[in-house]
């Protein structure tokens, strides 16, 4: 596998690329920034290889949980289909197997040293590098991720000795890697660690960027799966700032879990080139759509409650044009009184207890949709928007029929490949600043 | 009234009968679509079938499926299905649609029910407390909004094994509740009243009610009651029973039927339409139909097994998926149950067409007898099959001579 950078911008370190030469699949090729499919079980979640085709896009690369399918293991093994990918149904695209799920993090304790504990199907199980490895070595996925502790912990020298053991982890895995003949095809992502002490995530990135892997991945930003999406960009950015520019330049880079749009934003304008699906899936499942707009600033979209967002900053624009730096600045000193403060909505659902949505999400199980016969958005070219209405997805999950989770996984990913558009669009440009959200108002979310 | 409409919403037309059975294959051309008979009707009780879309449904050749009065009257109920224009809009269906009356509902949850002269009471199911009275006006009503195809009377349905006088009152009670249901009934031109043939498993009680049924002006009907745990010798002879009592020039409905030989022996008793929750409900249990019966995925015999569920199977999951990976994910993955839905409402599809062609091609005899043999390869037919099929002709005995 090869990535190329084909375009970098000016002014930031976000950059434009091409994921190609799978050797597997020669013909496929994909555009970065772009996003991974989450496939918890090797299966887009709510989706089948079917209605998948129904979001209207190119392929994509697959990322599948570990823990989801080492029990596959075996059976991979045994079948005539040779790679993970064959196995599943998804030949033609490309399986990138990450260690743990991003969407359930499920950490366990480590007894040893120099294993991982696991929570698989049939419990947990503890990897070493040669039991990993091997694991790997039958699943034939095209990318994977090396074993690697991960915990979150605030004490300095506990942050040291996970850092110590993850290269360790990464050296074991690369030797045994480099002997293994069925791997010799397969792209290895060593994990960059080091929790929020910056200077331990720098020493990280320095010794992963000289060892030989394809790619890194920036691990362990969030420690609760349920709360990433409401991060600060503040942390977000000086983490990256303390990581990106020790990796070496043509190499890929990964954030995994569900972040905000916004904050999806904040990485790629500091040099991230691949994220997964767990903000659209997420979404799916609380019952809400995509509703926010990424758009070029121009004077004939400035509307009254439109809400720019550049580098994680609301900022409420009072004209539509303006973007300059000293109205971020003042956007940044109202907010910084709150910034320590998460926005935790809440994420429970329960029928008395109406959900606040968050600003780039419409929640369609308000009451208010019962009888809206208008699609989630009217200019969406997606099967959910082209073929049914708010009322009909807001009847679906007030009587949990499955079909409400495939309709809005349907719309949201086709959403998120339209927003992963538009920012190479914008990166493309070489205006970048210049691409704002578009938010609904609050009481028509 | 149905007898001033000009122009009927059903027209049926026999395009080939089997010489030997009562089997036949039809157009009923319906407002919404030209459906072709005999048919299965996938059921989506709430306006939607297990997660699978309407443009699947389209591509598996789904002509007609089911929706549920009751609980499409609750939620999302009669002000917003009126509002939306009717069911076909609320959940952008283009095909035809049929509604039960929320009769079955009687036995299904008979302890919330109370059955009086005018109508069943219900407690609501979800928990809210509230009652629905269903009488026959108000069952049409909704069923008017709703605005399926082919809507079912009101009937007063008993458990399918009772006897005694409470059969005949039903039996009684249907018939007075298809005379309301009828004058209730606001749009005679564009939608159908199917009246349902009562009266147990008594063959006096069946004739009579089927008698009374065809003196209205009603362009299908429908035998309900049975399919309850009844044996399966009193199953086919009542539905042999109410066949024959029915006019040969409409459709015939037998309610709640769906495994592949209760199929097969009903299209050979001459019944056309047939409905069940069973393909998609077995598929969430993690089981794919196969002509042999079932394949219950999660046992360890499929975790290698390479095979598609049916290699014959033209269906988008046989075309990718191996048993061995549905095994992996099968009740673990919500895709894995949508996956399966799709096989089983492919592998009904397959089956009513297989039944379709053979017919039209005077081969519907010995159809019957290959399929009977891979389901039964030692030739171990149940005496219910044998005895069914002989009374129309076909011997499942004679064409194994070894026995």
């Amino acid at each position: 596998m090869k990535f190329t950078v084909t375009g970098k911008h000016v002014s930031q370190m976000g950059r434009l690329g091409i994921l190609s030469e799978f050797s597997r699949i020669p013909e496929a090729q994909f555009e970065t920034p772009t996003f991974m499919l989450y496939a918890r079980g090797g299966v887009v979640t709510h989706l089948t290889y079917e209605t998948l085709q129904q979001v209207n896009t190119d392929s994509c690369i697959l990322q599948i949980p570990f823990p989801s399918i080492s029990i596959m293991k075996d059976a991979v093994q045994q079948s005539n289909q040779q790679f993970l990918s064959n196995f599943i149904g998804m030949k033609e695209y490309p399986s990138y197997v990450c260690l743990h799920d991003p969407l359930n993090l499920a950490l366990q304790k480590n007894k040893r040293k120099m294993e991982v504990a696991l929570k698989g199907r049939r419990g947990n199980e503890n990897h070493t590098v040669e039991k990993f490895i091997s694991s790997i070595e039958s699943l034939a996925p095209d990318m994977y991720q090396v074993l690697t502790q991960l915990e979150f912990t605030n004490k300095p020298k506990r942050n040291q000795i996970i850092l110590g053991r993850s290269i360790q982890f990464l050296d074991n895995c690369l030797s045994l890697h480099k002997k293994s003949e069925v791997l010799k095809n397969t792209s290895v992502i060593a994990a960059i660690q080091g929790g929020s002490d910056l200077s331990l995530r720098k020493e990280c990135a320095v010794q992963c960027a000289s060892r030989d892997v394809h790619g890194f991945l920036i691990d362990g930003l969030c420690p609760e799966e349920d709360t990433t999406e409401d991060v600060d960009s503040d942390f977000v950015k000086a983490v990256l700032e303390n990581t990106v520019p020790h990796l070496p330049p043509d190499k890929y880079r990964l954030v995994q879990g569900s972040w905000s749009p916004m904050n999806i934003v904040t990485f790629i304008h500091h040099g991230i080139d691949l994220f997964d699906s767990s903000l659209p899936l997420t979404l799916a499942e609380r019952g809400c759509a995509f509703t926010f707009q990424y758009v070029k600033h121009s004077q004939e979209n400035s509307s009254p409650n439109h809400v720019s967002f550049t580098n994680g900053i609301h900022a409420h624009h009072t004209n539509g044009v303006d973007s300059d730096k000293h109205s971020i600045d003042q956007a940044e000193l109202i907010l910084s009184d709150s910034s320590d403060t998460k926005v935790k909505s809440n994420g429970k659902s329960d029928g008395d207890t109406l959900y606040t949505p968050r600003p780039y999400e419409m929640w369609l199980q308000h009451p208010r949709y019962e009888s809206d016969f208008t699609p989630v958005l009217s200019q969406c070219e997606c099967y959910t928007c082209r073929n049914h209405t708010r009322a009909y997805i807001h009847h679906l999950i007030s009587v949990k029929e499955m079909l409400a989770s495939v309709l809005l996984s349907i719309h949201n990913l086709h959403h998120y490949f339209k927003f992963f558009k538009t920012i190479r669009e914008s990166l493309l440009s070489g205006d970048s600043n210049s691409y704002t959200f578009h938010f609904r108002d609050s009481e028509d979310r | 009234m149905a007898t001033t409409a000009s122009v009927k919403p059903l027209q049926f037309k026999i395009i080939a009968e089997c010489s030997t059975s009562n089997a036949r294959t039809s157009i009923m051309s319906l407002p919404h679509f030209n459906v072709e008979t005999p048919v299965f009707m996938p059921v989506g009780t709430k306006g939607s079938i297990k997660g699978v879309l309407n443009q699947q449904l389209e591509t598996l050749n789904c002509q007609i499926i089911l929706g549920n009065t009751y609980h499409l009257g609750i939620k999302p109920g009669i002000d917003v299905l009126q509002k939306a224009g009717g069911l076909h809009k609320f959940m952008g269906w283009k095909r035809a649609l049929l509604t039960d009356s929320g009769g079955f509902q009687m036995v299904s949850l008979l302890k919330f029910a109370e059955i009086k002269e005018e109508g069943v009471k219900f407690q609501s199911t979800y928990g809210d407390g509230a009652e629905l009275m269903l009488s026959p006006e108000h069952s049409t009503k909704i069923q008017n909004i709703i605005g399926a195809d082919i809507m079912m009377q009101l009937d007063d349905v008993n458990p399918t094994t009772l006897t005694g006088p409470r059969v005949v009152e039903a039996k009684d009670r249907t018939v007075r509740w298809l005379d309301r249901c009828l004058a209730a009934h606001e749009n005679p031109t564009t939608q159908n009243i199917f009246p349902i043939v009562q009266g147990g498993l008594d063959e006096t009680l069946r004739k009579d009610c089927a008698q009374q049924l065809t003196e209205r002006d009603v362009n299908g009907f429908a035998v309900g009651g049975l399919s309850g745990g009844e044996a399966k010798e009193d199953f086919w002879y009542s539905v042999m029973i109410s066949v024959n009592s029915l006019p040969k020039e409409k459709p015939r409905y037998i309610m709640g039927i769906g495994f592949a030989v209760d199929l097969l022996i009903c299209c050979a008793l001459g019944a056309d339409m047939f409905d069940c929750v069973f393909p998609t409900r077995t598929a969430r249990f993690g089981s794919a139909l196969v002509r042999q019966g079932q394949l219950y995925l999660k046992n360890s015999c499929y975790a290698t097994d390479g095979r598609p569920i049916d290699e014959d199977c033209p269906c988008s999951t046989c075309k990718r998926y191996t048993r061995s990976y549905l095994h992996h994910i099968v009740t673990m993955e919500p895709s894995a149950c949508h996956l399966l839905s799709v096989h089983n409402i492919a592998f009904q599809m397959r089956l009513m067409q297989e039944i379709r062609e053979s017919i039209k091609s005077q081969t519907f005899p010995q159809y019957v007898k290959d399929y009977m043999k891979d389901v039964y390869p030692e030739g171990n037919y149940p005496k219910w099959t044998v005895d069914a099929l002989r009374a129309v002709n076909i011997d499942l005995i004679d064409c194994n001579p070894g026995r």
